[in-house]
């Protein structure tokens, strides 16, 4: 044991007592200033991401991949089974191809998804962010009522609107969104009821910052991660709800393919031993939400909401 | 600049019992009044309070008057604009105060364009000067830094340059250097009082009787919600008459020769 007392001057990489050389972010390289995005640990988000990218590219591009018409019938070649020449998946009992019919419906129910899952989400979020910072008889209300939708059977609600509606494009949309904003809105009201406790937030009330900017700077940011987890599921479900109903006849009308309508026409095929006119819309379906529900669990990981 | 005149002051949590129980507070322009006392005083609450920043249900009653506004009676439109430009609040854990997605600048241009319409590049040389002002040195390199990469002494005179950015006349500064080193800690008092001569009041919450001793000129103790003692900061800390300011200064082991 010493007793001897020690003494080290500081160099000026040591530690800094005068403000001046605290500052920093200046002595750092400026390099540390950018922000750099969380790498996956596991590729399955980056997977899916792809797949879903493939599969909108692929819709989108469907002219070009395809010289059929999805709509023109050819009763020269009905009912080929896949591996056909120019027909790969084969045609189905009006003789039209089944690729084409697969990728033009690829692009009816991929829109459907996206755009109806973007309402809801959009519509959710609102709605969820009137409940977390309005008045408290507002988010008593807007409780309520999501609680009550939440208990009925969303199909049966989804079948009334389509019905009223009509089948079409829009009415599944709006039928869509109308049943599942609930989730969204409930999530993004906690979320953001939660970031309302932060320090920051207080801070920013306190320099007299307007709601608008209270809402839009500080406490949306915040509550992005577990509105798109969410919302990544709500495609999922939207592409999901679009089938059934078409596959019920009251979602997208019979003269546009679409996964749900190629279903639809395979009910009689089945019986006729045509499989496959089943097969690959099914699988269509099965990649796509998987797909899509991998991407939502990614973002659904605790190190995706790290801030 | 004017100063701050409470009276009155009370604070009713939802539930439970008075946490502030009338508190006067007479802070005049220019001056640091300490609000000292031990843990569950009642000190923050009412800083809360005067910034009508208490959680929902919380039942306030009294005056805070500032420029013959009463603070607690204000509805919500005019106290956001009382708010940074004439209001202004610092808080204990600065980096927990600043959000980890904006950058320095961007906090600062946010408060400005709050309050002022001005051009982008009118208000970035007002931030600039706030930072300068906050005894941060090299702001532009600042500009772009994000709360992560600053210490806590650099954090806190953000939150300072954020305060005062709009040049309100009062700063409410709730344990702001509860959490910072004994050297960081004197310089952002210091720059703090630097304000002070400048003519702005400071209501300094700490629980520090050195703090207190060396940077305030007027003191008030705070006891179960109730000032016990109020004067200026010489004649409480080396005179104390009430019982819980001697109580506090043997605990901080402050003697009068070590005061002086």
């Amino acid at each position: 044991m010493t007793t001897e007392r020690t003494h080290t001057t500081p160099t000026p990489d040591g530690p800094a007592l005068d403000p001046g050389a605290d500052a920093r972010p200046g002595g750092r390289p400026r390099g540390l200033l950018v922000v750099r995005l969380p790498r996956p640990r596991r590729p399955t988000g980056t997977i899916a991401l792809a797949v879903l990218v493939g599969m909108g590219a692929i819709a989108v591009a469907a002219p070009l991949l395809t010289p059929f018409d999805p709509l023109a019938t050819d009763t020269s070649a009905t009912a080929l089974p896949p591996g056909s020449p120019d027909h790969l998946l084969g045609t189905d009992l009006l003789g039209r191809d089944l690729l084409t019919r697969l990728l033009y419906g690829a692009r009816t129910s991929l829109l459907v998804g996206l755009v109806a899952a973007a309402i809801t989400v959009l519509a959710g979020t609102v709605i969820g962010a009137l409940a977390a910072v309005g008045p408290r008889r507002l988010d008593e209300a807007i409780t309520r009522v999501a609680d009550t939708l939440l208990s009925l059977p969303l199909l049966v609600v989804v079948l009334a609107l389509s019905t009223v509606a009509g089948p079409s494009l829009g009415s599944v949309i709006v039928a869509i969104a109308v049943t599942s904003w609930m989730p969204v809105a409930l999530v993004a009201r906690t979320a953001l009821r939660t970031q309302r406790e932060r320090r920051y937030v207080r801070a920013a009330r306190s320099l007299g910052l307007s709601p608008a900017q209270v809402l839009g700077r500080h406490l949306l940011p915040g509550a992005i991660p577990p509105v798109a987890s969410i919302a990544a599921f709500e495609v999922g479900h939207a592409i999901l709800t679009e089938s059934t109903l078409s596959f019920l006849g009251l979602g997208i009308p019979p003269n546009r393919p679409s996964w749900g309508n190629l279903l639809t026409e395979a009910q009689s095929h089945l019986l006729t031993g045509q499989w496959y006119t089943v097969a690959f819309p099914a699988v269509a379906i099965v990649i796509t939400i998987v797909a899509v529900n991998a991407l939502a669990a990614t973002l659904a990981r605790p190190e995706s909401s790290a801030w | 600049m004017s100063g701050l005149t409470v009276r009155g002051l009370t604070v009713d949590l939802p539930g439970g019992p008075r946490i502030v129980n009338g508190v006067d507070l007479d802070l005049a322009a220019g001056e640091v009044l300490a609000l000292v006392g031990p843990s569950g005083a009642g000190k923050s609450l009412t800083v809360r309070a005067i910034a009508r920043l208490l959680p929902p249900g919380a039942r306030v009653g009294g005056t805070a008057r500032l420029n013959d506004v009463d603070l607690l009676a204000v509805d919500q439109a005019g106290l956001r604009r009382l708010r940074g430009t004439a209001l202004g609040c610092m808080f204990q854990n600065p980096t927990a105060g600043l959000n980890p997605t904006m950058t320095v600048g961007g906090h600062l241009l946010e408060t400005l364009r709050a309050h002022h319409r001005l051009p982008r590049v009118e208000l970035r040389e007002r931030g600039l000067t706030a930072l300068a002002g906050a005894g941060l040195e090299r702001p532009a390199e600042l500009w772009q830094a994000y709360p992560f990469q600053l210490s806590g002494g650099q954090a806190q005179r953000v939150a300072l340059a954020l305060a005062t950015a709009c040049h309100p006349a009062v700063l409410l500064a709730d344990e702001i250097t509860t959490e910072l080193d004994a050297v960081t800690q004197a310089q952002v008092l210091d720059t703090l009082r630097a304000h002070a001569a400048a003519g702005r009041s400071v209501l300094l919450v700490t629980h520090d009787l050195a703090v207190a001793a060396r940077w305030a000129d007027t003191v008030a103790v705070l006891e179960a919600g109730r000032v016990t003692e109020h004067g200026p900061a010489a004649a409480v800390l080396h005179d104390p008459q009430a019982a819980l300011t001697r109580t506090l200064l043997r605990a901080a082991q402050l003697s009068s020769a070590a005061l002086s």
